[in-house]
């Protein structure tokens, strides 16, 4: 089954220069540009940004997250919240993290990570997610 | 959008970095792909280096 790498924010942090190269084959989550938008300082970053953005959506390389993602999400922290998988506390802290998780088992992709231990959190409730440390996917 | 996407590695595991080799031909929709990519990238390492590590705004 063809996979594709889908970043998430820590890597791309992480990782930039190895992002930068894999710009023909990876599929980002609008996720992450929610946090590098919230987070950005300058105008001039901002604007680099928004150009990065529309060349993803004309390559059709953007995931965004459906009404129905939204539901499916819910429905996976439900179950972690009965099955008692993780605290709320943390539960909490899982949300965007669970949305790019949810893009990435519909789009048949696989999630890189520096937040691994994250991501095998929301794999006990959602099967059929593929993870991999960054590191070990640029071969570090 | 025809970019070639490896199976899993003959071991069974996710590929990693070298199984996307890139396009041999790119076309103008893929050009300014790598070069905003490129540029938002560096502009990432930039404001880091200004500013520091970013604040976790996702919780």
């Amino acid at each position: 089954m063809a996979k594709s790498p889908i970043f998430d924010t820590s890597s791309i942090i992480e990782h930039s220069e190895r992002v930068e190269s894999l710009y023909h084959s990876a599929l980002f989550p609008s996720i992450v540009f929610f946090e590098l938008i919230a987070t950005s300082t300058d105008e001039s970053t901002y604007k680099k940004y928004s150009r990065w953005h529309k060349a993803l959506k004309r390559a059709d390389r953007m995931l965004t997250p459906t009404e129905n993602d939204w539901w499916e999400t819910a429905r996976m922290i439900r179950r972690m919240y009965l099955g008692k998988i993780a605290q709320e506390t943390k539960l909490k802290t899982l949300r965007m993290d669970a949305l790019i998780a949810r893009l990435a088992v519909k789009n048949d992709g696989f999630v890189i990570t520096v937040e691994v231990d994250d991501f095998e959190l929301i794999k006990k409730a959602m099967p059929d997610l593929q993870i991999i440390s960054a590191s070990k996917f640029f071969g570090e | 959008m025809s970019t070639k996407k490896p199976k899993l590695n003959s071991n069974g595991s996710l590929p990693t970095a070298k199984d996307f080799p890139p396009p041999e031909r790119l076309t103008p929709e893929l050009e300014e792909l790598r070069d905003a990519t490129r540029e938002a990238m560096q502009a990432l390492r930039e404001e880091i280096k200004k500013y520091g590590e970013k604040p976790d705004f996702r919780h």
